[in-house]
């Protein structure tokens, strides 16, 4: 349908104008992604926005405006533990996660034994689903028969079973470190992308200079990838700030808050709770600091890129 | 490129003058425990899944069951629909993909090649949506998909997956790959006077297949690790995929482990496969498509 309607057009305006008509019809190829993307997140925000200032009942209905008593409400309703609980996360798992990729990165750059072992065993943590993740992590630290615990027992690294997800004081370090290891994947591919692009000779003559070691790597490699660096710092953010099924399905945020960050946080005041305005006050509050980084992500990429934007 | 150093014979002195002994000391030390954490995980799935339904909940106790029952992998499918989850899992993916695909090659198309009106704001409106978190998307987009009747739909999920996780990527994917084909070539075609859309069709279309089917395999695996969007909107048990429908078992009084992390096997090695197969030009393809 789209199909044919983009054909009639292009060939009635070409009629008339000759060369020029690209663009015109640029915008009827666009206009099919366009109405997707309108439908699933170009509407859906605008929801929020409305939501966020809206009086909405517990099905979701607006009844009339609200002003910002919905954000003022918010911060009675265990908002400030959720911020700090996600401040812990997304660093929590986004240093480590940089730190451990960078090493490993540059591991895989050198001429090891078993190079293509290494390298598909450090991508397997990506390549599984992350709520198979999940749920494998809420059997093996399982309070009563988790194997983690088995195997800490086994070692003698701890005298009794812990209960891990019950509170939110060992709850939440469990999950961050489940989220640093899905995490290393995307990010030492990346990076390790970006030390393979360094030109041999710039290695080379780094070792005719005598750097070897840390120290060629964090005066000579580490400089030179910088841009990579910096692309997996916000692509990273984004991920881990937005970052669901760990969280939601081995512990729902709980107990109270105590391991909600603000994406489970959203998402139980409007599934669980039935509070649709606070819903949409968080996540218009979140969504702001998420353009931050898309803007931060655009001048990146024309500082290196640039051809598209 | 640090690829090997080494020449046959005089090799390993070349290598060691180049990398000390020190970095291969960390390389090997770093890379073997993120080798050993992430077998791990992995073992203790296998062995689950092999202990015998009887005296299960005594026997996760051992690492490895004293009765492994490999019939497991049989029964498991009466247990839980798994063949039923997985046919979601495939019409959701495969839906999504090809939505994505249709829709997201011509937009491709005309951000790189056309001079259309807007041009850098949708770009980065499609870069945009690829920072927001789909549990949060999902809270009001819920409400766009009951307005639409299409809560508890596969369409509703192709719609939402494909929008949301697959467009906004297979979208720069192709318009930076199509970017840089020459403009000879396009010149060339101008000659014969073809119009845009079988230009499009007929020359940026198989030129940039390579790449198209990269972003495809990455769309499906999006959309087939989808959580948030699957959790809210499929209610029934008869519209799960795969990963939903292993969890909504998890809530049972007496969690059946050993078919679950069978089940969980099950849905990770379409995955595991295509990211084997394809590791190389994954990367490639994400690279060529937001930053070098």
């Amino acid at each position: 349908m789209v199909a044919v309607l983009v054909r009639w057009g292009v060939r009635g305006v070409k009629r008339r104008q000759g060369r020029i008509i690209t663009r015109h019809v640029g915008i009827l190829y666009l206009l099919p992604a366009i109405i997707l993307i309108g439908l699933t997140v170009g509407y859906p925000i605008v929801h929020i926005v409305e939501m966020a200032f809206g009086n909405v009942n517990t099905f979701g209905t607006i009844m009339g405006s609200n002003g910002f008593q919905n954000f003022s409400g918010l911060w009675e309703s265990g908002f400030p533990v959720v911020i700090r609980n996600t401040v812990i996360w997304t660093l929590g798992i986004l240093i480590p996660t940089v730190l451990l990729s960078l090493t490993m990165a540059y591991s895989l750059s050198l001429p090891i034994r078993l190079q293509p072992f290494f390298r598909t065993i450090s991508i397997v943590p990506w390549a599984i689903p992350l709520t198979i993740v999940a749920i494998w992590g809420s059997m093996a630290f399982n309070a009563l028969y988790g194997q983690v615990d088995t195997v800490l027992l086994d070692l003698h690294l701890i005298s009794h079973r812990i209960g891990w997800l019950a509170y939110g004081k060992t709850s939440l370090p469990v999950m961050i470190l489940i989220g640093i290891w899905v995490s290393v994947p995307f990010t030492t591919l990346t990076l390790l992308g970006g030390i393979q692009a360094i030109p041999r000779d710039v290695i080379e003559a780094s070792s005719i200079d005598g750097a070897r070691g840390f120290s060629r790597f964090s005066r000579i490699v580490l400089p030179l990838i910088t841009n990579s660096v910096q692309l997996v710092v916000l692509i990273n953010l984004a991920y881990i700030f937005n970052s669901f099924p760990i969280i939601w399905v081995m512990t729902e945020g709980g107990p109270a808050y105590a391991s909600a960050t603000v994406t489970t946080f959203v998402y139980q005041l409007a599934f669980t709770d039935g509070q649709f305005g606070y819903a949409g006050a968080a996540a218009l509050l979140a969504f702001i600091v998420l353009i931050g980084v898309a803007l931060g992500y655009v001048a990146l990429y024309r500082k290196t890129e640039g051809g598209l934007l | 490129m640090i690829e090997n150093a080494q020449l046959s014979r005089g090799g390993r002195m070349k290598r060691l003058q180049l990398h000390s002994r020190g970095e291969f000391w960390v390389a090997y030390i770093v890379l073997g425990a993120f080798g050993l954490v992430t077998l791990f995980p992995l073992f203790i799935m296998v062995a689950v899944s092999l202990i015998p339904s009887k005296g299960l909940a005594a026997a996760l106790f051992d690492l490895w069951p004293k009765h492994a029952r490999l019939a497991n992998y049989l029964s498991m499918w009466h247990y839980l629909p798994i063949a039923h989850f997985l046919l979601n899992s495939i019409i959701i993916a495969l839906g999504s993909t090809l939505l994505a695909l249709l829709v997201g090659i011509p937009a491709g198309f005309a951000l790189s090649r056309t001079k259309v009106f807007g041009r850098r704001i949708w770009l980065f409106v499609f870069l945009a949506t690829q920072m927001f978190s789909p549990a949060m998307i999902i809270v009001s987009a819920y409400h766009v998909m009951s307005l639409l009747h299409l809560t508890d739909t596969y369409f509703g999920l192709i719609l939402l997956d494909s929008g949301f996780y697959c467009l906004p990527f297979v979208v720069w994917i192709i318009a930076g790959f199509m970017r840089q084909i020459p403009q000879e070539l396009e010149e060339a075609v101008d000659i014969d006077g073809a119009s845009s859309w079988r230009k499009l069709w007929t020359i940026f279309t198989p030129i940039s297949a390579p790449v198209i089917a990269v972003a495809g395999v990455y769309a499906f695996i999006s959309s087939w690790n989808d959580f948030a969007f699957a959790l809210t909107l499929a209610t029934s048990q008869s519209l799960m995929p795969l990963p939903i429908g292993v969890y909504s078992f998890i809530g049972e009084y007496n969690i059946q482990w050993n078919y679950l992390m069978g089940a969980s096997l099950v849905a990770s090695i379409p995955v595991l496969v295509l990211f084997l197969v394809l590791q190389r030009r994954l990367t490639a393809g994400i690279m060529a498509g937001t930053l070098k």
